[in-house]
């Protein structure tokens, strides 16, 4: 859309009575098609719940199709009946205090009643069929495309201290060592490629991938933790990447699920996919969870009871420590995380579940605090420090109206809080150099700084997320599809409050200074205007049978998704994408579904992208240095470039993918085969702007070293030449074309062995661009600044592809009786290769930078004439052969096993052979694992702490 | 009943146990007076299926007074193709009842009669589990796990776990930090009968963390390991079984020792010459790795002859040693290699109904080794080590007597002979020991018992070992102090105490110590080198156990 055009929308959506027409304009309307819509009801689903060991009927379970908000509550008999199931297959879900979570696949005929009765166990470990990985066949909640659902029961079984690690039971992702080691960012089909300057496809991605935590979106996007360009000390953080998962425990999320293929219009802010979290709530059995390893430490806490009929709480709580390096370094990460939830049902009838109240209210309040500390080893590495503190709070309120499995509305409120201080300190030493402190551009007498200081920098910072969504969603039948139609909004500001980037400006952070570069200045990040996004989407999800058996289904969407030029959402549009999103799911028999979907996605830029740090350049005018400091005179001439680019915008996404899966239900057995093609463009990147300053130079009125006094310049310059510079512009410079395949093939348990096999496989290739000019790596920029060189090298971007083929086997040994399971699993890493699409001879150069700024391009027919001798060298950092890694394993080891009282205890061993990997060789790149890690976690319900008293 | 009473007990009989395990990685396994194997919850019969027990490999240990019988700990010892020969094949066969027992165990040890690679004082904090039960008509399970926690004074040379196996090769320095090790194991077995077949299998794993605290020069190191084995019996006729099963087992040990800030020096052993020391300047490190790989076939055969359970076995395994310091794809290393051979006989006869228990066991394994070094060709070692060992106990439980006894009687022969072709020298070590144990209980009321114990035995060597004055620093330092100490007369002495109290029947809760002491004997003259001192144990426990 073109921009005048979006300013005319977005001054036409000013007026609030059109949108709130039409978020509730459906609801109103769809009064008018109750009783269309009552006729839309599907195949009712019946059955009896009862007690796994007594076979007692349970009453008060809750049954549920995972598709869908149909639900029933067993009575005295432990009797259910669900209505509006739609026929095909489908995830029946059932739930009870005490009990744990059944899942259990089952195909809704055409025509009919179905009977499903429910023996339920009290510990998932001794249910015949419980899933301990990754269903990917299942579908997220209100989403056709495709996904990995992750159950309670596999992230109980999965040796996680977060997020992270859950999402290792997603195809494509590496395994990694339990624990919260390092920075931890996920990037969904995307291949490891990096630039030789650093920039890479995992920042790129895991800024793209969005998490969505209890309902409402995290965001990274006011993460300004980075320290200024010219910093020489570097500070722990996941600025400029996706959302640090660290932050969120394992042992408190209840489902994830994970969208790799085309989300729904209702998703909005990502390019490579969608994770959606949600913690533990609800009347949840309370338990303890310690986890022993010896590098980390977690204790965690969850428990949730109703109050009264209308009312359920809910409380989880985690601690946890890792240690970096023990042993070695005193280095460590810790983590403290509470969740409070509250949901009130009001204007249910007795029985019913909370999905079909008339009005639900859900509340959380979360509190969450993650460090990571590098104390001073004062014999070590003295005066080196670094840490990196997040402390925030998130409120979300969600409320909704009129019954699930009806139509109703969905506003949810929420405002995200984070303290982010990071800080880092070392033990600088450098020679006197002329310096000034300037602030505003001008020229300034300046002084020598020298000798060793202790340099620290802090970056405190004060994310804030407002995040608001109205949604209705109602059901209607029209064309004999049963429609599922959805119409949103929603609303974002981002900002920073913190006082931002400090450091004593007489001690900086840095030592190298040629005399143009000057030193980084301090920075506010209130400073920072606020951004603002707001966001309109329609979506309708229909199915209908074509024929016996055959069903058809489809998910249509549109998303308008707006980046307002102001602070506020009454601000015009800077910047607005129209998202058209379709998956298409043909059912040919009631096991078989052949699937497709296209669609694009847009993401915004950062905060830091929108309003990034002032450019500061000090050019030395004068430097007169004497062994008399009294004699001294340092003059320099302060200027200040701002990087900012107007015309910054969304990175778009346009995916598209196709895929076969047959699920043959209650066996286990599934398969799963999907291609697909994702091409980022206007990704966001940094492009190098020429430029030049003027020197002024200067006659000095004495210039004896003697005097005891500083010379004084004489005015007006005697001459003034000019220096280059490159201004650092945040810019949409990047694409990224990523295409793969990922296979997931799920076996039926062999009898004999009792042993059930997953496979889970992905290929993605994937080709990071940057378009734009490239002076390339290791230049000597500072050279040709100072004139020694007369003109510099530059190269029109790069082009690099990583590609990687990653086969996770798990084998899942069972013994419900002994309520054992063993899982090993082997990651196995076929291929992983990164080649260059850019050449790098002599001759790659596109042509040469002036003195002034000047871009001269060379014509390829000329660059081997005499005359560009100077400038012709190989490019540095492109790679002559492919970057080959050797192909290699590594095996990880689980068991859990109950314990008394409904308890459990777990065991876990990563790359449990200690494998090294492989070392770099002649012809390969080395690939080496981490060292074994392993641990033990025990799970004790309350109830087991209780018994004993 | 209670519901939640009722479910412990119920759960309990599913849960795995533990705790032989902890001889694996304990201190007290090699470094104590006290017996290696676990005690709380069984004693060494109980571990002799594991398929992580060595493979060509006799580690040298302290000598150590037999163990106490455990009257009220444990259940009697069992015997069988499974519990004896280790065949999981019989493990069907042999399990007919279920047990559970869970542990947490603190032992310390302390004293200066030790060897050089020997901390001072040690302690280690570790919880356990362990259990067997029937799975339906034709199965049976067993499965134990372990995670405990150690330190080590800063007296100890040793940078690897286990410095005293059989192997010439070890690596040491002279950091002397106080060392924290985690450890964790984990070992099952699953057996199944049909007609006169039984199959089963053996799996486990145990891994460890070791790492310096408070000091200037980082020593960091991890090992795991990992065994399976397979087994098959078959059902003849006169009440004859046959077994044959088959194990594997792979140990990894990796150990860097860090400048950091301070440098070290290292030295790495290579038999009995007298290597030069190896700086480590600020910044860098030594590495070491080692990776043993054994395998190992047995036969097996069960009768029962005179009222008496009767089982013989033998064993051939083979074992492949390969260390190196090179980070690099196949990389040059030493080299030990060693093939094993194990027979035995174990026997059990009860009398009135089992009131009288007699079992006896005796078994001779006998390893020979050679050994090459990366930096020569050729052999650079041999060695012949063996160990015979009887085992005899007996255990009166008398009906309506509130006293039982246990008494058992053990005479271990050891020889051990090396021959190192570099730095050509010859050493010899034959020793005796027998010991014997007596135990006491006494049943106070219904549901209280105590019960206490007195072992002892006589180390005689008799011992052909280089002069030490007359070899190198390294030498001196490392080997010879332990030469000395296995060519010195001792005497190992322990007792132990025992209450029982029985919540319900089938649940009984245990608190349990046992302390063991070493000192030498010998009435000549001192030798230089050799350590001098005592040598102490204490092993505190307390558990549950469910079951029979």
């Amino acid at each position: 859309m073109s921009a005048p055009g979006v300013a005319r929308l977005t001054r036409s959506f000013r007026s609030a009575g059109l949108a709130g027409a039409l978020i509730f304009g459906p609801i109103l309307a769809a009064q008018a098609h109750a009783q269309e819509s009552r006729s839309a009801r599907g195949i009712p689903i019946t059955g009896v719940v009862r007690d796994a060991s007594s076979g007692a009927p349970l009453v008060g379970a809750i049954v549920r199709l995972e598709e869908g908000d149909h639900t029933a509550v067993t009575d005295s008999t432990g009797s259910y009946r669900l209505t509006g199931a739609l026929p095909g297959p489908q995830i029946l879900l059932v739930r009870r205090i005490a009990y744990a979570p059944h899942r259990l696949p089952i195909t809704v005929p055409a025509a009919g009643t179905l009977t499903v009765d429910v023996r339920m166990p009290r510990v998932a470990l001794t249910l015949e069929k419980v899933v301990v990985t990754a269903d990917a066949t299942a579908r997220a909640h209100g989403e056709l495309g495709t996904a990995s659902v992750i159950g309670q029961d596999a992230i109980a079984n999965q040796t996680a201290a977060s997020l992270a690690q859950i999402l290792e039971l997603v195809p494509g992702v590496p395994l990694s060592a339990p624990g919260l080691d390092g920075t931890q960012q996920i990037s969904l089909r995307a291949a490891p490629a990096v630039f030789p300057s650093g920039q890479g496809t995992s920042s790129l991605g895991s800024f793209g991938t969005l998490i969505i935590l209890d309902g409402v979106p995290l965001s990274n996007n006011a993460n300004l933790q980075s320290a200024g360009a010219r910093s020489e000390i570097g500070v722990p953080t996941s600025a400029g990447g996706g959302i640090d998962l660290r932050r969120i425990p394992a042992s408190t999320i209840e489902r994830v699920e994970v969208i790799r293929g085309i989300p729904s219009a209702r998703y909005g802010d990502l390019t490579q996919g969608a994770i959606v979290v949600d913690t533990r709530a609800g009347a949840v059995r309370p338990e303890l969870l310690a986890r022993y390893d010896p590098r980390t430490l977690e204790v965690s806490a969850v428990g949730g009871r109703a109050v009264g009929d209308a009312q359920t709480a809910t409380l989880t709580a985690d601690v946890a420590q890792t240690k970096l390096a023990p042993g070695v370094r005193d280095d460590e990460v810790t983590r403290f995380d509470l969740t409070l939830a509250h949901r009130a049902t009001l204007r249910r009838a007795p029985g019913a579940a909370d999905e079909q109240a008339g009005l639900v209210l859900d509340s959380r309040l979360e509190v969450f605090r993650l460090e990571q500390n590098s104390p001073e080893q004062p014999t070590v590495r003295p005066g080196a420090t670094s840490f990196n503190r997040d402390h925030g709070l998130r409120l979300i309120e969600r409320l909704r109206l009129g019954a699930a499995d009806e139509r109703h509305l969905q506003l949810s409120l929420a405002l995200d809080h984070t303290t982010q201080n990071s800080g880092a300190s070392q033990l600088k030493s450098r020679g006197a150099l002329p310096f000034t402190d300037r602030l505003v551009e001008g020229r300034a007498i300046g002084h020598y700084l020298g000798g060793q200081y202790r340099a620290t920098e802090t970056l405190d910072g004060v994310p804030w997320l407002l995040y608001g969504r109205a949604e209705s969603e109602f059901r209607s039948r029209r064309l004999d599809f049963d429609h599922r139609a959805r119409l949103g909004a929603e609303l974002r500001r981002e900002w920073n409050s913190g006082p931002g980037y400090q450091f004593n400006i007489e001690f900086p952070p840095q030592t190298n200074f040629n005399g143009v570069n000057g030193f980084d200045r301090p920075r506010r990040y209130d400073a920072v205007p606020p951004m603002a996004t707001s966001a309109l989407y329609v979506d309708d999800r229909a199915v209908r049978e074509l024929g016996a058996g055959v069903w058809l289904e489809a998910q249509a969407g549109l998303r308008l998704e707006t980046l307002h030029s102001g602070s506020t959402w009454l601000s015009g549009a800077r910047n607005a994408v129209l998202q058209p999103r379709l998956n298409v799911q043909l059912s040919p028999t009631p096991w078989l579904r052949l699937r497709g979907g296209a669609g694009r996605t847009a993401k915004s830029p950062s905060l830091d992208q929108l309003d990034p740090a002032r450019q500061y350049y000090d050019v030395v005018n004068v430097n007169w240095y004497t062994n008399d400091p009294a004699g001294r005179l340092a003059v320099l001439t302060t200027s200040i470039r701002d990087p900012r680019n107007r015309n910054l915008g969304f990175a778009i996404s346009d995916k598209r993918e196709l895929g076969v899966e047959a699920d043959l239900g209650q066996t286990g057995a599934a398969l799963s085969l999907v291609g697909f093609s994702d091409k980022l463009s206007r990704g966001f990147g940094v492009r190098s702007l020429p430029g030049f300053l003027l020197r002024e130079h200067f006659q000095l009125s004495d210039s004896s070293t003697t005097s005891g006094r500083p010379p004084q310049i004489i005015e007006p310059a005697s001459s003034v030449d000019t220096v280059p510079i490159l201004i650092d512009q945040p810019a949409n410079n990047i694409a990224l074309a990523s295409r793969g395949l990922e296979l997931t093939l799920s076996t039926p348990v062999l009898p004999l062995v009792r042993t059930k096999v997953e496979l889970q496989g992905a290929y993605i290739s994937s080709e990071f661009t940057f378009h734009g000019l490239d002076v390339g790596v290791g230049t000597d920029f500072g050279s040709f600044q100072q004139g020694i060189t007369r003109r510099l090298a530059y190269w029109d971007g790069f082009s690099r592809v990583g590609e990687r083929a990653l086969l996770t086997t798990r084998l899942v040994h069972h013994e419900p009786e002994l309520g054992l399971i063993v899982t090993g699993t082997f990651q196995h890493t076929f291929h992983e290769r990164m080649h260059d699409i850019t050449t790098g001879d002599t001759l790659s150069f596109a042509g040469y930078l002036t003195r002034s700024g000047e871009l001269v391009a060379v014509p390829a027919a000329s660059r081997g004439d005499p005359q560009y001798a100077d400038i012709r060298r190989a490019r540095v950092g492109v790679l002559t052969n492919p970057d080959v890694r050797a192909p290699d394993w590594v095996f990880s080891l689980q068991v859990s096993k109950t314990l008394p009282l409904e308890g459990k205890l777990s065991f876990y061993a990563w790359n449990a052979f200690d494998r090294l990997g492989t070392f770099a060789g002649a012809t390969l790149a080395g690939r080496l694992y981490a060292p074994v890690r392993f641990g033990a976690d025990v799970t004790i319900p309350f109830a087991a702490l209780t018994a004993w008293r | 009943m209670s519901p939640l009473r009722h479910a412990l007990l119920n759960r309990t009989r599913f849960a795995i146990t533990i705790v032989a395990l902890v001889g694996i990685m304990s201190p007290g396994r090699a470094q104590s007076p006290l017996p290696p194997d676990s005690w709380v919850l069984g004693n060494a019969w109980m571990s002799t299926w594991t398929p992580l027990s060595p493979i060509g490999d006799l580690p040298r240990r302290f000598p150590a007074a037999p163990p106490v019988p455990g009257l009220l700990v444990a259940p009697a010892p069992r015997m069988g193709l499974f519990w004896s020969a280790g065949n999981p094949g019989a493990l069907a066969a042999e399990v007919d009842s279920a047990y559970a027992g869970f542990a947490v165990h603190h032992v310390a040890l302390t004293g200066s009669y030790h060897r050089p690679l020997d901390p001072t004082d040690a302690g280690t904090t570790d919880a356990s589990a362990a259990g067997w039960r029937r799975l339906g008509t034709r199965g049976a399970a067993l499965g134990r796990a372990t995670m405990g926690r150690s330190t080590f004074d800063g007296s100890t040379f040793a940078v690897g776990v286990d410095p005293y196996t059989s192997s010439p090769g070890i690596t040491t320095d002279t950091i002397t930090s106080q060392v924290g090790r985690s450890s964790a194991a984990l070992d099952g077995a699953l057996g199944w009968q049909l007609g006169g077949w039984g199959m089963g299998l053996t799996a486990g794993y145990n891994a460890l963390d070791n790492r310096s605290a408070h000091s200037p020069r980082a020593r960091t190191g991890r090992a795991a390991q990992f065994g399976g084995a397979v087994g098959i019996t078959r059902a003849l006729p006169a009440s004859l079984v046959l077994g044959v099963h088959g194990r594997g087992l792979r140990r990894v040990e990796t150990t860097v020792t860090s400048a950091n800030p301070q440098t070290a020096t290292i030295y790495q052993l290579a038999g009995y010459d007298d290597v030069p020391p190896i700086d480590v300047p600020l910044g860098q490190q030594f590495y070491r790795r080692v990776q043993r790989d054994g395998s190992a076939a047995t036969v097996s055969l069960g009768a029962h002859v005179l009222g008496a359970a009767i089982t013989l076995w033998g064993e051939r395994g083979v074992m492949h040693e390969a260390q190196t310091s090179m980070q690099s794809n196949n990389p040059r290393g030493d080299v030990w290699r060693t093939r094993a051979d194990r027979t035995g006989a174990a026997a059990q006869r009860g009398w009135r109904d089992n009131r009288l228990l007699v079992s006896a066991k005796v078994e001779r394994l006998q390893i020979d080794g050679s050994g090459a070094r990366a930096d020569l060709s050729g052999t650079a070692w041999l060695a012949r080590e063996n160990q015979t060992l009887v085992q005899t106990e007996a255990r009166l439980v008398p009906a309506g007597s509130h006293w039982s006894a246990a008494g058992s009687f053990a005479l271990e022969r050891r020889t051990s002979s090396a021959n190192d072709y570099v730095a050509t020298l010859y050493t010899d070590v034959r020793s005796w020991m027998p010991g014997g144990a007596m135990e006491l209980a006494f049943l106070f009321t219904p549901r209280a018992a105590v019960a206490a114990g007195y072992a002892m035995a006589a180390y005689y060597p008799l011992a052909t070992i280089p002069k030490g004055e007359t070899r190198g620093p390294a030498f001196q330092r490392f080997l010879a102090p332990e030469l000395e100490f296995y060519g010195s007369r001792s005497s190992p002495r322990a007792f132990s105490l025992t209450g029982r109290l029985t919540v319900n029947p089938g649940t009984r809760l245990l608190l349990a110590l046992r302390h063991g002491s070493l000192s030498p004997t010998g009435s000549g003259a001192p030798t230089p080198f050799a350590p001098s001192g005592t040598r102490a144990a204490t092993d505190l426990a307390i558990a549950v156990t469910v079951g029979r």
